[in-house]
């Protein structure tokens, strides 16, 4: 698969814009709609999600034949809003809209009956045009109106049950976030000041200003990347993901594999490639802190993952941990820790929502919230937790499973780039991961189950809502066939490594 | 289509049949109205490898798409592994009887032995990493309630890592991970690729020190782990060795250092398992002697100027481990009758057996072209000899009541590693030297066992169980 990039073709504006269109109108609809209106709500989401999905696949399609899709609308003298459509975003893109559509069948099975669904359905697909946004955006200011979008429109949602814990993590979240989003704004101001233009460009477009504002750029590069490193939870601005998990379990999959998390992480490597460039970066000095501060996260996300027993608060700390695979991967500097960061963007999404899914599923079915009441369950819910054997498989980084591929890649990246540390991350983290995922997975097989159960729901023959068991086991399947099938076309490998040798290779 | 061309259609995609056969039987698991007939065909599941091993061409099936670039394939020294780990995996799945009733033990019955032959038809490392993954996490769930399971999915991720880190520096070394092509080559002298060969294959070879886990799992109640554990140590562990070492550059004066480590720990595990209360604690204690044995042979394989490594067979040294393996299980698959109660035919079996596997441990020596003169092997024949001593003496104490059963299984294998000795009779005739040695400490060993056997006896697992319960022993006080 080695299709070239450059346009031989007009650039399609109203794609890019009716895939932002295909969530952000049916979100703006359902928060009008009445409660009782389930079925009215539950079209609009799926046929948003179906044709955001849709469209996603045409322009990959039409980019793999060397499309280009663009949309410019003037929004301040000489800067734009600007959405282009190029094969990173479409990484992301892919990953969000498929991600959205098996999320949001996930939240109607897990909300029914469940008070405010047209406010949670509603900031919910607002959520996901952010992040589509996010994905799309041809310059820093797009990015950085996107970014805070994305944060306004998830907030509700992590204070969505109202509690008094609810509330506090909302405050928490929205402190980080706030300030991050005010330092993003200050490091973007201060760029375009300094170099007159906030387009992204294949490797970056701060190169001219190099040998006249070295530590300026240093300056920026730090706001920028303390910005977007706190969705991304880089140690130490991760705290608000853990106290986030009180949400309700979509907007933990929503949080952890589908849009900030991501955004965070994807805004990270925009940053190093799109804007500095990797080579630029790398000649600042920038990339090799970047990449201590993700092996540091990487441990100690891992580390406090082992010591949690609340089963979505391991989860999460086990989200900081292996999101900075994808800071790692960009920071090692080199074609092939690329590809491994690339690529782990969709495996950890795909493979920990796998894990937040069935979390859900235990929570919904029988009451279970901690590790310590996984007794047996594999007896109990045979599908769920293979669905999370899978996913713990994936996470530990073992074959054929998707988080292999990615570890093959920044392992070996590691190695092309002269550096053996990485390695030795890599392999402190996995018997971390095997030390905190196993157990689980013992006790969820091989231990009697209890008496009863803390919060059992009788679902008739099915052990849970078909709802709660389909996406679940769609995106378990694809931790499995990413990695087993990852050589074939169209594979988030394949693409990983297209954007790669345009990043590293082309002229 | 014809029928030749059929057969050469089979024998081409021969390699992924053996895999997929009980793959799809797994698969066909999550239909719950099938699950009654599929765990009647689950312990048949190893007759296509079977026919396969015995009866393919050699062929090599690249899949590009897999993973990230495989390949499959039987060439001469997988193919008596194959055989080897079908027949093994037809008796445990006879052995199994009805615990494959139920739907999870059937599922990991049948991954565990898709991994297990994987693990003979990879064509490269990443394959091999692959099966060895699916295989061995199968078998720790099939074994999770077995003593001893803990220490082996330790040592299995630890395993693992080693060989991640082995892998990717295979690869940066330009080496690649075929196993096709000059496989041998891999190691090109560097004590580091050495070091993670050595460790990461020894974890699953159960090689002295990093052994705990098997003869507590072969301790266990469930007979068809005699079958099945070996099975893996062979394919996991050895197969590899031989893949890798068998037929390299000597790795030069790294090659001795190994060569006496191991014979340290091959010193070891025969002391060790000379002081075992149980006949199957013994039999794990003589894989592991083995897999040093076999790391002995390997290290100064081809170290002899005199003898250059292009004269090393290594098709004929599997199919001598391949012997030694049939030996092994058959003994692991006799039944448990107390002593008063064992007939003739008990201890012939017994003996044949054990002369079966003393036969391919000379056997061995033959195909290596390794030196017998050397004090290093001489020392591992008459180590070794020892346990072929214990063995002969066919003590029975310990074993539980799940294993007794009547004596036409392991006549059954016997019978195979006979006809195997017979297939391959030509490197019987070197090695006298090595051969004479094994006999005396055999000898001497059966000669003392009666007073051996008044020693105090060391739980299975040694070091490491002790290690363990130090703390609570610590506490208690």
């Amino acid at each position: 698969m080695t299709p070239t990039i450059e346009a031989t073709m007009p650039a399609n504006a109203w794609l890019p814009l009716l895939v932002l269109a295909s969530s952000l109108l049916p979100g703006l609809v359902i928060f009008f709609l009445a409660e009782r209106r389930y079925w009215t709500r539950t079209l609009l989401n799926l046929t948003g999600a179906l044709i955001k999905l849709a469209l996603v696949s045409a322009m990959l399609w039409g980019v793999f034949h060397q499309q280009q899709y663009e949309a410019n609308l003037p929004l301040l003298p000489g800067l734009d809003l600007v959405l282009r459509v190029r094969p990173l975003s479409l990484l992301f893109l892919v990953l969000s809209a498929g991600l959205w559509l098996l999320t949001t069948l996930y939240a109607i099975g897990y909300l029914e009956d469940s008070p405010n669904r047209s406010r949670f359905f509603g900031f919910f697909s607002l959520c996901v045009t952010a992040t589509v946004g996010v994905a799309m955006a041809g310059n820093l200011l797009t990015f950085l109106l996107f970014f805070e979008l994305l944060t306004l429109t998830t907030y509700p949602l992590v204070v969505h049950r109202g509690t008094e814990e609810a509330r506090r993590a909302g405050q928490v979240y929205l402190a980080h976030t706030v300030i991050a989003g005010a330092l993003l704004l200050a490091g973007t101001v201060w760029l375009y000041t300094l170099v007159g233009t906030l387009t992204f460009a294949t490797r970056g477009f701060v190169a001219d200003a190099v040998d006249s504002h070295r530590w300026s750029l240093v300056a920026i590069f730090v706001l920028l990347i303390i910005g977007v490193g706190v969705k991304a939870a880089l140690v130490p601005l991760h705290s608000w993901l853990p106290r986030a998990m009180v949400a309700p379990a979509p907007v933990s999959a929503l949080l952890h594999a589908v849009a900030v998390v991501k955004a965070g992480a994807f805004g990270i490597v925009l940053i190093v490639y799109d804007v500095f460039g990797v080579e630029v970066a790398a000649e600042l000095g920038v990339t090799g802190p970047l990449a201590l501060v993700a092996a540091f996260t990487i441990l100690y996300g891992s580390t406090r993952a082992l010591f949690q027993d609340d089963l979505k608060r391991r989860l999460a700390f086990s989200t900081v941990s292996q999101v900075s695979y994808i800071v790692l991967g960009v920071a090692i500097v080199g074609p092939l820790a690329t590809v491994g960061g690339l690529v782990h963007l969709v495996h950890q999404g795909v493979m920990k929502i796998t894990l937040f899914f069935c979390a859900g599923n235990l929570a919904e079915t029988l009451g279970i919230h901690k590790v310590s009441e996984m007794n047996g369950v594999g007896q109990r819910m045979p599908w769920t937790m293979v669905a999370f054997t899978i996913g713990v498989f994936g996470m530990i980084g073992l074959p054929p499973m998707a988080g292999f591929i990615s570890k093959w890649y920044l392992g070996l990246g590691g190695l092309e780039a002269g550096v053996h540390w990485p390695l030795f991350v890599l392999a402190g983290s996995s018997l971390l991961n095997a030390a905190y995922f196993l157990p689980i997975l013992y006790r969820a097989w091989f231990r009697e189950p209890p008496a009863a159960w803390p919060e059992e729901r009788d679902f008739g023959a099915q052990e849970t809502a078909w709802l709660l068991l389909l996406p679940t086991l769609i995106t378990a399947a694809l931790s499995l066939l990413m990695g087993l099938f990852a050589s074939m076309p169209f594979t988030p490998l394949e693409w990983a490594r297209l954007i790669a040798e345009r990043e590293f290779y082309r002229p | 289509m014809s029928a030749a061309s059929l057969l050469a259609t089979l024998g081409q995609w021969a390699p992924l049949l053996v895999v997929v056969t009980p793959l799809l039987l797994a698969g066909l698991l999550t239909l719950p109205r099938l699950v009654g007939r599929i765990s009647v065909l689950a312990p048949w599941a190893g007759l296509p490898a079977l026919l396969a091993g015995l009866g393919a061409p050699e062929t090599e099936l690249l899949l590009p798409g897999l993973m990230l670039g495989s390949s499959l394939m039987i060439d001469a020294i997988g193919r008596p592994f194959l055989v080897l780990l079908a027949l093994l995996w037809l008796v445990a799945g006879w052995l199994a009887g009805e615990r494959l009733r139920c739907r999870g033990p059937a599922l990991l019955f049948l991954l565990a032995m898709s991994g297990s032959f994987g693990l003979a038809v990879a064509g490269n490392l990443m394959v091999f990493l692959l099966a060895s993954t699916v295989g061995a996490y199968a078998l720790y769930g099939l074994a999770a309630r077995q003593p001893g399971a803990r220490a082996f999915l330790v040592l299995l991720v630890l395993s693992d890592l080693l060989l991640f880190e082995l892998l990717l520096l295979l690869v940066k070394g330009g080496i690649g991970l075929s196993l096709a092509t000059a496989p041998s080559a891999a190691l090109g002298g560097s004590a580091i690729l050495l070091l993670l060969t050595v460790l990461g294959f020894g974890a699953k070879a159960a090689v002295f020190g990093l052994h705990a886990w098997l003869p507590r799992m072969l301790s266990g109640p469930a007979a068809e782990f005699g079958q099945i554990l070996p099975g893996f140590v062979f394919a996991a562990g050895l197969l590899p060795w031989v893949r890798l070492l068998a037929t390299g550059e000597p790795p030069g004066s790294g090659a001795m250092i190994l060569a006496w480590v191991a014979l340290a720990g091959l010193g070891l595990a025969v002391m060790l398992g000379t002081l075992q209360g149980s006949r199957r604690a013994l039999l794990g204690y003589s894989i592991s002697a083995l897999s040093g044995f076999w790391l002995v042979l390997l290290s100064v394989a081809g170290g002899d100027e005199a003898m250059p490594h292009g004269t090393v067979d290594a098709s004929v040294a599997t199919m001598a481990l391949g012997q030694a393996g049939l030996a092994l299980a058959s003994l692991l698959a006799r039944g448990a009758p107390s002593p008063a109660r064992q007939s003739w035919l008990d201890w012939s079996i017994n003996g044949f057996a054990v002369l079966l596997l003393a036969d391919a441990l000379v056997a061995m020596l033959g195909a290596f072209s390794v030196d017998a003169r050397m004090p290093v092997v001489i020392s591992a024949y008459l180590l070794f000899g020892v346990l072929i001593g214990q063995l002969l003496w066919n003590r029975q104490q310990g074993d539980g009541a799940a294993l007794a059963f009547s004596p036409r299984l392991p006549l059954l294998l016997v019978l195979s590693a006979a006809l195997w000795a017979i297939l391959m009779a030509d490197p019987l005739a070197v090695a006298s030297v090595a051969a004479l040695a094994l006999f005396i400490s055999a000898a001497t060993s059966l000669l003392l066992a009666p007073l051996l056997a008044r020693l105090p006896r060391v739980p299975p697992g040694d070091l490491l169980l002790t290690a363990v319960r130090l703390p609570r022993l610590l506490g208690g006080r």
